[in-house]
């Protein structure tokens, strides 16, 4: 008994010295590997705890960089890119991710003797505006029309988000032609919203991409589509695919999460009152009906077109694809969230509907048809 | 002697020895190995000079809890890594790992000494937790770690580091 209160009054003198600051470099290189990358404010405080602290951090911290103007007011605006400008060769060249936020020309201006240069970089991420397709905003007093953040940078991999129609604007709205050069994939993270209609003679050239191999369009499934809509499932069946077939002709397309509007039975007035089993099949159709009107290409091309874009489920996507250099666990996790919520809700509606014996309808918009039509 | 065989001493820092069931005590891969390098020599204590007895008497109640969950392979950590980093601290482990920072850090460091894996991994997770939206200077109490920077360094890589700030 004695012994017992002795060896307890023991260990709690020694507790007095605290075992935090013991903890090995590999533990906490453990506890840092349990802090998201994108949790980037507490991996900066992190590093500034001490040099021991920020010789295990630096890397982490460093090698996916997000930028763009904070929220937190006028006072702020210029602080990310202003900062950039301090960076080190070191911090430069750690750098291998970097994500960018749609700004104004008056946030990202560097004087004309500084660039961004990051060597070692493989990832661009641009987040657009939402419903926009837009990231790179031109005040009107300024000829500056490519963002000078990224006219040094040449990613292997480019990811679009918020990507809408006006996808086919990028490169006047930003990008260098440059910039595109050594793009191998290209990944749309796309708003289950309505795409926008195609238009045939947009007024601005594509960026060239020669090592282009291969293209994602990810449907991001938390952005909840409301699958009645059928303003939503026009886009689906008719805009996207002619923008991605258009644009890219001879590279594999990849469509991700077509989701719950692809279990959904749909009913098309247009394609003679016949209903679909889902979006996919609308797709195919669409795409049939689509190349035989489309003058500007060449015999055989929708063949061979048609084997080039692919349907798969999220689930799918995750098991092939190395998706962790592009995406983080927690927002997998989100995704995969939505997903499940969303095939619920369908399951709710399709029982409804039974019920009701009401079919769902597809109502193709005549208006951006014949607008297509009259511009082939 | 059947009996006897399913269970192991294990001597702590301060001299105090825990008669353990095997099964128990086998949740430590350096125990386990030292268990094994024994063989059959009864009745000798396993000497864990880094472990108090207040930190193995809690330690023990986790290996207990989790005696007969499938031990995890030895060197298979590519695989185990992405598992461990989707998963999330279980119920019992959470309530469990609700002690204060000190013994916290104690279990964590036992449990790197022990090679317990799967608890380093929930003692890691905690303390990830607690440093989460934390400033530098909070996560310098916490560990206790002085400041080296001398201040032009530390503004330096203030400077640097601003885009990080949320």
């Amino acid at each position: 008994m004695l012994l017992e209160t002795f060896s307890q009054g023991k260990c709690a003198r020694r507790n007095q010295d605290n075992a935090g600051s013991h903890l090995p470099n590999e533990i906490l290189s453990q506890v840092l590997s349990d802090i998201s990358s994108e949790d980037s404010g507490t991996l900066a405080a992190f590093c500034m705890v001490s040099k021991r602290f920020n010789s295990i951090g630096h890397t982490k911290l460093w090698r996916k960089v997000k930028l763009g103007p904070t929220s937190t007011g006028a006072g702020n605006q210029d602080r990310n890119a202003d900062s950039m400008t301090r960076w080190n060769e070191d911090q430069r060249k750690t750098i291998k991710h970097l994500s960018v936020i749609h700004h104004t020309n008056d946030w990202c201006k560097l004087s004309h003797t500084r660039h961004l240069d990051l060597p070692n970089i493989e990832i661009l991420e641009i987040k657009m505006q939402d419903g926009f397709g837009n990231f790179h905003h031109v005040t009107e007093n300024s000829s500056n029309t490519l963002c000078p953040l990224m006219k040094q940078l040449r990613p292997k991999t480019m990811i679009i988000r918020n990507a809408t129609w006006l996808i086919v604007n990028l490169q006047c709205k930003g990008l260098a032609p440059r910039a595109w050069s050594e793009v191998e994939t290209l990944i749309f993270v796309a708003p289950y919203v309505n795409t926008g209609f195609y238009e045939r003679k947009y007024p601005y050239c594509h960026p060239t991409m020669p090592k282009l191999r291969r293209v994602f369009w990810i449907f991001d499934p938390t952005i909840e589509a409301n699958i009645e809509d059928t303003e939503f499932r026009d886009s689906i069946q008719y805009h996207l695919l002619s923008v991605l077939t258009l644009r890219y002709p001879n590279i594999p397309i990849t469509i991700v999460n077509v989701g719950p509007p692809n279990l959904y039975p749909v009913y098309s007035r247009f394609f003679g009152g016949r209903t679909f089993d889902g979006s996919e099949q609308i797709f195919r159709y669409w795409m049939d009906y689509f190349y035989q009107h489309e003058d500007d290409q060449p015999a055989g091309i929708e063949k061979k077109k048609q084997k080039l874009v692919r349907f798969i489920s999220l689930n799918r996507f995750l098991e092939e694809e190395r998706w962790k250099e592009w995406f983080e666990d927690k927002e997998i996790r989100i995704w995969k969230n939505s997903l499940a919520i969303q095939e619920n809700h369908y399951e709710k509606i399709q029982s409804a509907n039974l019920d009701r014996r009401r079919r769902p309808r597809l109502t193709l918009r005549r208006t951006h048809f014949a607008r297509y039509l009259s511009e082939t | 002697m059947s009996e006897k065989k399913q269970s192991v001493i294990l001597q702590t820092s301060d001299d105090e020895q825990f008669t353990v069931e095997k099964v128990v005590a086998e949740r430590s891969a350096m125990i386990k190995s030292m268990m094994e390098d024994l063989g059959d020599q009864e009745g000798q204590a396993i000497p864990l000079p880094n472990v108090s007895s207040s930190v193995l008497t809690k330690i023990l109640e986790y290996c207990d809890h989790h005696k007969n969950e499938p031990l995890p392979a030895p060197d298979a950590n590519d695989a185990d890594d992405s598992r461990r980093k989707t998963s999330e601290i279980g119920d019992w482990d959470a309530r469990w790992i609700q002690v204060d920072q000190e013994m916290l850090f104690e279990i964590i460091l036992a449990a790197n000494y022990l090679d317990i894996k799967p608890l380093l991994d929930v003692g890691c997770k905690t303390v990830a937790n607690m440093i989460k939206g934390k400033t530098p200077e909070e996560i310098r109490k916490l560990f206790n770690i002085t400041n080296d920077f001398t201040p032009e360094e530390e503004e330096q890589i203030r400077k640097e580091n601003e885009w990080a700030e949320e």
